[in-house]
């Protein structure tokens, strides 16, 4: 695996001739988590960003004790999180705050950064807003909102003002680095891999998948899938737990083909997600793509020279035996997808944007980094 | 047909590393996980934060400690867990808190081998587990002065040196080096407070009442309280970004570190800020011993002191002499960037673990 180089500062340091922005980020940052990435994009534009991991301040583990546990200090950790919030704000003399999806922050702590004239930012990753510690009245409280779901512009629009909304797409994560595809067709770990949660809709596909072919190698990673895919033919392929980080290039780029197919439609506005972070890192760690077919992706990418599409379980099991016949229009293909995303559809250029956003908006003066 | 299993996915001299530790910005761990990855190992960070939250108001942090045998307990079944689901041939750890001897045993009795990078001065600390560093591996020092300790406790072929670094997506510039416009401080100090750093420190606020001094890092509210220090203590830690922005836009920075362990009569020589502050483009004023004369040139990249008169004619020849400070500064980041970034650390670490502990063929 080769990582994408970030450019040492050198030198010549890291603002250019960037007027530098302090801000302070407030969400998690586990290694290859949006948040981490997209502080890394900023700092490149001469941002020093203080990082406030949620991760810190509550217990997240899986077991009854440590749920228990974690539920009964909620109440504290949450305001603590809150409280530090404004001190490192404070103590940073920050004039920004953004945020990441934004949970458990509260209506009051995004008042008070208000009032400290600072400005407030909130990029918005997923595609309901059904999650625990976090409510849609929370948005007027921003003063700016970008999502990554262009079928909420409208809506988030209606709820605070078309000039407070913009939709800055996902991207693949620049320190997960590319993956590079084995030059010998025998190197390939897997045929087929799959990497995401469990839902109905995915197990309908990729069921079909593993019924047309007993004897593909085929993973699938992710939560929630031994569960699901117990008695179906998929059952052999579940790998049984997530794997995440650096495995994602790894898996993605020693598999002949990479599926990418969303959660099915949820949440209280019956949206379905047409793209996802997997639809720009599969092409940018080296993998072949096959998308479930939609508008956005056709956009994205050249369909079927970069990457191919399918609508239906049928379509995907015929395109999965077409391509799996072909290694190299499979590596002329993703070659081509890997040069589309490689590196417009990364993090970092989602983070550039919202640096050229926020400076129009405050007025601070960019330039080149 | 065979379940699905991710063996086969690591090939001849891939390596898939668990870290369980801590994982913040600027973190030895964090440096040394993306120094690890610039080498093309396939690293799994375990943050021990997720088990036992480490920030939180006394209350929650009250609450926590009442049942930190609980979060003890998962903390290390989650690292069995991930040396398993990810195949690891490797875990290592910075300093290794928490992480019990049974576990360290059963991931050897699963082939993985345990390596703890330390990087304090000491080894008593209350969340280390007694007998912990007969339990690895190996025990890579980032102190000199623990290798003879070490050797005869554990056997020359389990111990090796490698020193403190610098991160370099954290600790660098932000300006051209040398050539600050706005410095926010005259002088500043970073680190915990203890009473053997008060005696410097006080010493400089005494020195220059008309400079502005930041001193920055806990615990030196109550330490400096009714000394002439205290109206210069900022009252918070700092790091990450703002850190190398401190060390940057401070004219001089003073490097100190805790005094004697009273145990061992061990005392730091050089700290992860020897190598910070040059790397961000700062000024070093370094505590002199013979270990950081062999790193940089004393006079032409950094200075040393030995006594409070001599730093306090050291800072006011600095401050009263720019272009000597600035050409320096630039000279000691040439010096030290990129000899002594974390990269370079865990290529270091590497040569040692790969040397001593073969990896394993891939069951693939």
């Amino acid at each position: 695996m080769s990582l994408i180089d970030i450019d040492p500062p050198g030198i010549g340091g890291r603002a250019g001739s960037c007027q530098p922005i302090d801000a302070v980020a407030a969400t998690e940052f586990w290694y290859g988590s949006t948040g981490d990435d997209l502080a890394i994009g900023l700092r490149q534009h001469g941002w020093n960003v203080h990082e406030l991991d949620i991760g810190d301040f509550v217990v997240s583990g899986r077991s009854l004790p440590e749920r228990l546990l974690s539920r009964a200090t909620r109440p504290l950790t949450i305001r603590a999180f809150n409280r530090a919030i404004l001190e490192s704000i404070d103590q940073t003399n920050a004039k920004i705050f953004f945020t990441v999806k934004g949970s458990y922050i509260n209506s009051d702590t995004l008042t008070e950064i208000g009032k400290r004239d600072v400005f407030r930012m909130v990029y918005y990753p997923d595609y309901h807003f059904d999650y625990p510690g976090f409510s849609e009245s929370i948005f007027e409280h921003y003063d700016l909102i970008a999502t990554t779901k262009s079928f909420q512009v409208d809506y988030l629009a209606s709820l605070v003002g078309r000039d407070r909304v913009i939709f800055v797409p996902h991207g693949y994560s620049t320190l997960m680095g590319c993956g590079r595809r084995p030059e010998d067709s025998d190197a390939f770990v897997w045929d087929l891999c799959y990497i995401g949660n469990a839902s109905k809709h995915k197990l309908s596909y990729l069921a079909a998948v593993a019924d047309a072919f007993p004897q593909l190698r085929m993973i699938v990673v992710g939560n929630g899938w031994t569960k699901l895919a117990a008695g179906t033919p998929l059952e052999r392929s579940v790998l049984g737990y997530p794997l995440v980080g650096d495995f994602l290039p790894r898996l993605v780029s020693r598999s002949r083909i990479a599926i990418a197919i969303h959660f099915g439609q949820s949440g209280a506005h019956g949206w379905e997600d047409l793209v996802s972070r997997r639809t720009f890192e599969i092409p940018a760690y080296g993998g072949f793509m096959l998308h479930i077919d939609n508008e956005e992706v056709r956009a994205l990418y050249e369909v079927p020279d970069e990457i191919d599409i399918f609508s239906s379980p049928l379509d995907l099991v015929e395109k999965v035996e077409l391509y799996l016949k072909s290694d190299s229009r499979r590596a002329e293909m993703a070659e081509r997808a890997h040069r589309r995303a490689v590196p417009q559809y990364g993090l970092l250029a989602r983070a550039s944007r919202l640096d050229e956003e926020v400076r129009a908006r405050l007025d601070i003066a960019g330039g080149n980094p | 047909m065979k379940p699905a299993t991710i063996s086969g996915l690591f090939g001849d001299g891939e390596r898939s590393i668990i870290m369980p530790g801590e994982f913040w910005r600027g973190a030895t761990a964090t440096g040394l996980a993306q120094g690890l990855r610039v080498h093309g190992n396939c690293v799994t960070p375990i943050e021990m934060a997720g088990y036992l939250p480490t920030k939180g108001n006394r209350a929650a942090r009250a609450l926590l400690r009442l049942t930190h045998g609980v979060a003890s307990a998962a903390y290390n079944r989650a690292i069995l867990r991930l040396a398993e689901q990810t195949d690891a041939s490797l875990m290592l750890t910075c300093k290794g808190n928490l992480i019990a001897n049974k576990t360290l045993k059963l991931l050897s009795s699963r082939g993985t081998k345990c390596v703890n990078y330390y990087p304090d001065y000491h080894f008593g600390h209350p969340k280390l587990p007694s007998g912990f560093l007969q339990a690895y591996d190996i025990i890579v020092t980032t102190k000199s002065f623990h290798v003879p300790y070490l050797q005869q406790l554990l056997g020359p072929e389990r111990v090796a040196c490698v020193p403190h670094g610098y991160a370099p997506d954290v600790h660098r510039p932000m300006f051209p080096v040398g050539n600050v416009d706005r410095y926010l401080w005259d002088i500043s100090y970073v680190g915990i407070a203890s009473p053997y750093k008060l005696e410097w420190l006080e010493g400089i606020a005494r020195a220059f009442p008309d400079r502005s001094l930041a001193i920055f890092g806990n615990g030196w509210r109550a330490m400096a309280s009714g000394s002439p220090l205290a109206p210069h203590v900022m009252g918070h830690s700092i790091t990450g970004d703002f850190l190398a922005k401190a060390f940057e836009l401070s004219r001089v920075n003073i490097a100190i570190h805790s005094g004697v362990d009273r145990k061992t009569g061990w005392r730091d020589l050089v700290s992860t800020r020897t190598f910070e502050i040059p790397a961000c483009g700062g000024f070093m004023l370094h505590i002199g011993n013979d270990e950081v004369r062999a790193l940089f040139d004393v006079g032409t990249e950094i200075d040393v002191f030995s006594s409070t008169s001599e730093l306090n004619e050291r800072i006011d020849h600095y401050l009263r002499n720019d272009d000597i400070r600035r050409s320096m500064i630039q000279r000691a980041f040439r010096r030290a960037v990129p000899r002594d970034s974390m990269d370079n650390r865990a290529r270091d670490l590497l040569a040692v673990v790969n040397g001593r502990l073969p990896t394993p063929i891939s069951a693939g």
